[in-house]
């Protein structure tokens, strides 16, 4: 009988792993916590639920976990906001995690995520460190996970400088580029006036037919939503290949402890969909729940954790945000796969001007991060909502009536706005964490996560610097009213933004490293003090870089797997 | 996957009269003018009925709406009980603020009600706003008369010269209006950042 591996999540990480094992003879079952809704996962192009319903997705969140069944606390650690519960940060609850609503940026991190500490040295407060392994040695990991999602780009395109000089490539991309979205080129444009270095967003999403998944048909309804052709590359694709190779991806079911005996997990406790709780032994338990979730089981399994790091470490990057409208033109960004082009000038630590500003703020560098060219934010009930609440400053005799409709038909924040948006790195707080709450509870009775975090000096010192270079690119193509803003308040930021981080760039809490003195698992994900623990989630990021971190979780979980198979 | 078609037959929440009461009020919020219709054609009421009513149809898919998870069942029965107070409150407020039948008072009168109901007129904005712009499988947005008005198709795709050339000018129709908006855009990030707990 095969040996049993049962790996607890069904996202980008749980996927690969999955697959991983199940390849290499392993008995596997994918225990994942929400629902599926998918027809049949051993298809590459299945039926589902998902379609381009605003109410069904954006506004009333089909696929994440309900926020009244299981919430999540908020404490902000600087103490700006008052303490949040209920939708905190949370990524989808099913089958295939946030893979199945992600609009599938996959650009790779650079050289020196990875020699982090080596290259730019430490932080006052923070704790900057080195990954176990190096941009190299993930490199043909990248190229095979490229591969696997099918990755559309063009890497003639991208520019030497920062792009390629950091991220180097021996190879094209499996498709090519597709068709240039009009709203990223018009940016993109005006970024390459102001000397910077704009380049085509390597996406996984198919601008030809790959793999049995059809092209995509620019139907818009992108990010945040479900793809209902599969031309947009997911969780499901190393699923698949786990399920022909005898996997069980089991629905519904809450895997509440990891039960050990001596340094090894023996089994794990499941809840199923009726509600029953019952064991299920295993050789190998593989924790891809996502951050918050993996830390969250570790902590409730009492997993041995002597340094006292499991949770610690969490990372959410800044999205900070500029939007500019255009008062006499729609740049029709609803048409495409979001966004198409991105510049990562702003990811470097010697950009023009920035190590000056990071010494007058007291550190030695700061990064930005990649910052995405051109979305359009808004579905029309989203719109609707935000002309609600600006009315009574429109309009406050009568907040309501006809300036509504008509703000509705000429539409400034729907058609006539384009958004940039910057994925900031975080870096890594022994004081940012997260762990259990000790009073609430979730609709099973589980102890809910709570979350405590704040920015360093680092990320206020890097969004003061960036915000008015995000607005500036808007000014330059032309945009009649720029407003720019960090996502999430802070005590620097106290009055702007939401309350919780919403990126759902989500890293850290069981870092990887070699030392069980500071890091949770080994340079290939196992777990220090466990024999057969591996994680293979974005937990184990020892630094949360500054591009879109799912390509990097991935081509980590496959090279870290494998090390185990 | 499962998509269910309840065996049941569907029951509202709204009486005849409550619903009257909800088109009336929604009709004054997004008034019909001269070539475009207002949220009085959009069904508001039918709308709402459809997520307080039994079953809740709460996400639709393939030909019906899709079974709740049993995490998903915990959270909306909780979500629909504490609304289904708000409107029975809410209708009854608007009631006695117009000194008997909200429905039947004049518009004038209506308005100035509805000035005075600001937290029961926020959340009956809120989903009149849902209901004027969701697929009409949820019960508003009659005729597609919502989408309609603001030139909106759900998807279907583009051909790529679509998405790669400009559509050229499209001047806004009032533009001391827009303009007011764009003095308020740090404003308006603001409320698209905070996004809210749906």
């Amino acid at each position: 009988m095969a040996d049993r591996a049962i790996v607890v999540g069904s996202g980008a990480g749980g996927s690969v792993a999955a697959m991983v094992l199940a390849e290499a003879g392993w008995d596997v079952t994918v225990f994942e916590r929400g629902p599926n809704h998918f027809a049949d996962l051993s298809v590459p192009a299945p039926a589902s639920a998902f379609s381009a319903d605003e109410l069904k997705g954006p506004v009333r969140r089909f696929e994440y976990p309900d926020s009244i069944a299981e919430p999540r606390v908020y404490e902000s650690r600087d103490g700006t906001t008052p303490e949040v519960t209920g939708f905190v940060n949370a990524l989808p609850a099913t089958v295939g995690g946030g893979t199945v609503h992600w609009d599938a940026k996959t650009p790779r991190f650079w050289d020196l995520d990875f020699a982090k500490r080596s290259t730019l040295g430490p932080l006052p407060g923070a704790d900057v460190v080195d990954w176990p392994f190096s941009y190299d040695e993930l490199a043909p990991f990248y190229d095979r996970v490229e591969a696997l999602l099918g990755v559309q780009g063009d890497v003639a395109a991208l520019p030497e400088w920062p792009t390629l000089r950091h991220a180097p490539r021996k190879k094209p991309l499996p498709m090519p580029f597709g068709p240039p979205q009009y709203s990223s080129v018009k940016l993109a444009d005006a970024a390459t006036s102001l000397g910077l270095h704009p380049f085509p967003l390597p996406a996984a999403i198919n601008s030809v037919p790959y793999d049995g998944r059809p092209h995509c048909t620019n139907c818009g309804f992108c990010c945040e939503y479900g793809c209902s052709a599969q031309a947009r590359g997911s969780a499901l694709i190393p699923l698949r290949r786990a399920v022909l190779a005898g996997a069980e991806v089991r629905a519904d079911c809450r895997v509440s402890r990891i039960n050990l005996t001596g340094r090894a997990a023996s089994s794990v406790t499941v809840i199923d969909a009726d509600g029953r709780s019952g064991t299920r032994a295993a050789d190998l338990v593989v924790l891809a729940g996502s951050s918050v979730e993996s830390c969250r089981l570790a902590l409730l399994s009492e997993l041995p954790d002597p340094a006292e790091l499991i949770g610690r470490y969490l990372m959410f990057h800044w999205h900070t945000a500029a939007f500019g409208f255009f008062r006499d033109e729609c740049p029709h960004a609803e048409r495409g796969r979001n966004l198409t082009h991105a510049i990562d000038d702003f990811a470097h630590p010697d950009f023009p001007g920035a190590r000056e500003h990071a010494r007058a703020e007291g550190i030695g560098y700061f990064r930005g991060g990649v910052v995405e060219l051109g979305a359009s934010p808004l579905g029309p009930i989203a719109e609707g909502l935000v002309y609600r609440r600006l009315l009574p400053l429109l309009s406050p005799e009568r907040p309501f009536g006809r300036t509504f409709a008509q703000l509705m038909r000429d539409s400034p924040l729907r058609r006539r706005l384009l958004g940039v948006q910057m994925h900031g790195e975080d870096v890594a707080l022994h004081g940012n964490r997260v762990s259990l709450d000790s009073n609430l509870r979730d609709w099973l009775g589980i102890p809910v996560p709570r979350i405590v975090h704040a920015p360093h000096r680092h990320e206020v010192a890097a969004q003061r610097f960036y915000l008015p270079r995000l607005a500036a690119i808007l000014r330059e193509a032309g945009a009649d009213h720029v407003a720019a803003s960090p996502e999430t308040r802070s005590a620097d930021f106290p009055s702007t933004g939401d309350a919780v981080p919403r990126n759902f760039h989500t890293l850290g809490g069981m870092r990887m490293g070699t030392d069980p003195r500071t890091s949770v698992t080994d340079a290939s994900g196992r777990m220090h003090q466990l024999d057969n623990v591996i994680v293979a989630d974005g937990s184990v990021f020892p630094t949360s870089g500054g591009h879109n971190p799912t390509l990097t979780l991935m081509a980590t979980a496959l090279r870290n797997v494998e090390a185990h198979a | 996957m499962s998509i269910l078609v309840s065996p049941l037959p569907f029951q509202r929440f709204f009486t005849a009269r409550e619903a009257a009461v909800v088109d009336a009020a929604a009709a004054r919020l997004v008034p019909a003018e001269l070539g475009h219709a207002g949220a009085g054609e959009a069904g508001v009421a039918d709308f709402l009925d459809g997520l307080l009513g039994t079953p809740p149809r709460v996400y639709a898919g393939g030909s019906g709406f899709i079974a709740l998870s049993a995490a998903q069942a915990y959270g909306w029965q909780r979500r629909i009980g504490a609304l289904r107070d708000r409107y029975r409150r809410g209708v009854r407020e608007l009631d006695e603020l117009a000194g008997g039948d909200f429905s039947t008072a004049g518009a004038a009168e209506q308005d100035r009600v509805l000035c005075a109901a600001t937290g029961f007129r926020d959340l009956l904005f809120d989903h009149t706003i849902q209901a004027m712009y969701s697929d009409p499988v949820y019960g508003g947005n009659r005729n597609r008369t919502g989408w309609r008005d603001i030139a909106f198709s759900p998807a279907r795709g583009y051909p790529d010269a679509a998405v790669s050339s400009p559509d050229g000018p499209d001047p806004v129709c009032e533009r001391e209006l827009v303009d007011r908006v764009g003095a308020l855009l740090d404003e308006a990030v603001r409320c698209i950042l905070e996004g809210g707990d749906g």
